[in-house]
């Protein structure tokens, strides 16, 4: 330790001093003045509820497939990391190829979301955002592409309502929670009572959250402000750094209760593994999804474990299935330099064929 | 280009100063001895939020407690001034007679 610490000095005397200042002075223009950077892709909200919303972007092709496709973002994160900056934009990708995309806002959870249940959040306000995207597209069924905790609430919402459903991709989602992943070990019971933090704090706060992500590996922003500084006269690095700057310090809390279930059902008790997860007193199997179901993960993903994200892979009974495992990280396969190249165009594809597809 | 000779070689290094740090950082906040002290530590701190939110509650419902009794004690005095205004008036009246 003495020794990291010689040459943490060392770097510190040879210009990481200098770099670091440079950082924290753009990293607080950015948060003061970043948000006209992000989510600029032209939408509509077709329906809203609370603190919820569900856009609808405007088409950038003469025809759009007949079957729309819902965005399901993380419950804790802004849903806009899928529509980062104008060239870093998953959703533009999918508007290009046709697809008419309409996108979940979970909104910034309030005190009166306190009691809030993981299974209101999906049989309740993600299944009147399926119905609102029925309504305005006039189809019976949708695409669901969740990310994240959307992912497994997307998987979910297929089990328990499959006819709504045409055809889904888990993107990232994690579903063995059991998985060797950090927050697998830090939220076990012996090391987290879940139930202290909920009765004493009610929502878990942004704040909380952010410094826990930051805390599986503090020294990760080091190398931020060494990215900053080498392609600081880079306009398009900078305004891409900025956003994704402004999204990963812009997290939302968790409603209460909705996490008292999601730790203690599912990285406790890795519930929805051996089938004993429920919800409204239903019981998930996910052996019951049969609709055409395309898995994503990412290899060095540390939020999700790709493992755990590919398992649903297994455990379906989708005659058209496919699993992809890409290169980067939880967020970089997303919005990363390279997202263009190798996860939007398989996505894209994949989403297009089933998406042209009308169900009777 | 000046600025990339100079670069390079501190990336070269931050970046490995980065990896075992990091390695070190995993492996601690893994272990049971740190993720049991830091537990103790949220608990309690977590504890004791519940103990300061209980004794503002507390002391919230006594201060409104006391001014509804102050109120009360106000009320009471008013009316006791008032019967011996009225009194003194009762007084004033029969003297007069009584002298008249």
């Amino acid at each position: 330790m003495d020794d990291l610490l010689e040459r943490w000095a060392q770097l510190w005397s040879a210009g990481m001093a200098e770099v670091w200042r440079s950082y924290s002075a753009a990293r607080d223009t950015i948060r003061a003045t970043g948000r006209a950077l992000v989510a600029q892709t032209p939408a509509q909200t077709v329906y809203a509820e609370g603190c919820l919303r569900v856009l609808q972007y405007e088409p950038e092709t003469p025809t759009q497939h007949p079957i729309p496709v819902l965005c399901v973002p993380s419950l804790i994160n802004q849903y806009y990391v899928m529509d980062l900056a104008p060239e870093r934009s998953l959703v533009r990708a999918l508007l290009r190829r046709g697809l008419n995309v309409f996108m979940l806002d979970w909104g910034t959870a309030t005190a009166a979301d306190r009691s809030r249940s993981l299974d209101e959040y999906i049989t309740g306000r993600l299944g009147r955002s399926v119905e609102a995207v029925r309504r305005a597209a006039g189809v019976d069924a949708i695409a669901l592409l969740g990310y994240c905790i959307g992912g497994m609430m997307s998987a979910v919402y297929t089990v328990l309502r499959p006819d709504e459903v045409a055809a889904l991709v888990n993107l990232a989602g994690p579903i063995n929670y059991h998985d060797g992943g950090i927050y697998s070990t830090w939220t076990r019971p012996e090391y987290l009572d879940v139930d202290l933090l909920v009765d004493t704090l009610g929502n878990i706060p942004a704040e909380l959250l952010n410094w826990t992500f930051h805390m599986v590996r503090p020294t990760d922003e080091l190398l931020r402000a060494l990215d900053y500084w080498e392609r600081r006269d880079d306009e398009t690095f900078v305004r891409h750094f900025a956003a994704m700057q402004l999204w990963t310090h812009d997290p939302t809390p968790f409603p209460g209760e909705a996490f008292r279930k999601y730790i203690k059902d599912l990285y406790q008790r890795n519930a929805l593994m051996d089938g004993t997860f429920t919800i409204d007193g239903q019981r998930i199997d996910l052996g019951c999804i049969t609709a055409p179901t395309l898995t994503i993960a990412a290899r060095r993903d540390h939020i999700a474990p790709w493992e755990s994200v590919a398992v649903l892979h297994e455990r379906i009974s989708s005659a058209d299935k496919q699993l992809i495992v890409l290169e980067g990280g939880h967020i970089g396969m997303v919005v990363g330099s390279d997202a263009s190249e190798k996860l939007w165009p398989q996505l894209g594809a994949w989403l297009e064929q089933r998406a042209a597809i009308k169900q009777p | 280009m000046s600025d990339e000779r100079r670069v390079s070689p501190l990336r070269q290094s931050v970046e490995a100063w980065e990896r075992e740090v990091a390695a070190a950082w995993d492996e601690m906040t893994r272990s049971h001895e740190f993720l049991t002290r830091m537990s103790a530590q949220l608990n309690a701190t977590l504890r004791s939020q519940q103990h300061i939110t209980r004794a503002l509650q507390t002391a919230v419902w006594q201060i409104a407690a006391a001014q509804q009794q102050r109120t009360r004690e106000r009320m009471l005095l008013d009316d006791l001034s008032r019967r011996l205004d009225e009194l003194a008036a009762r007084l004033d009246r029969l003297e007069r007679r009584f002298d008249g």
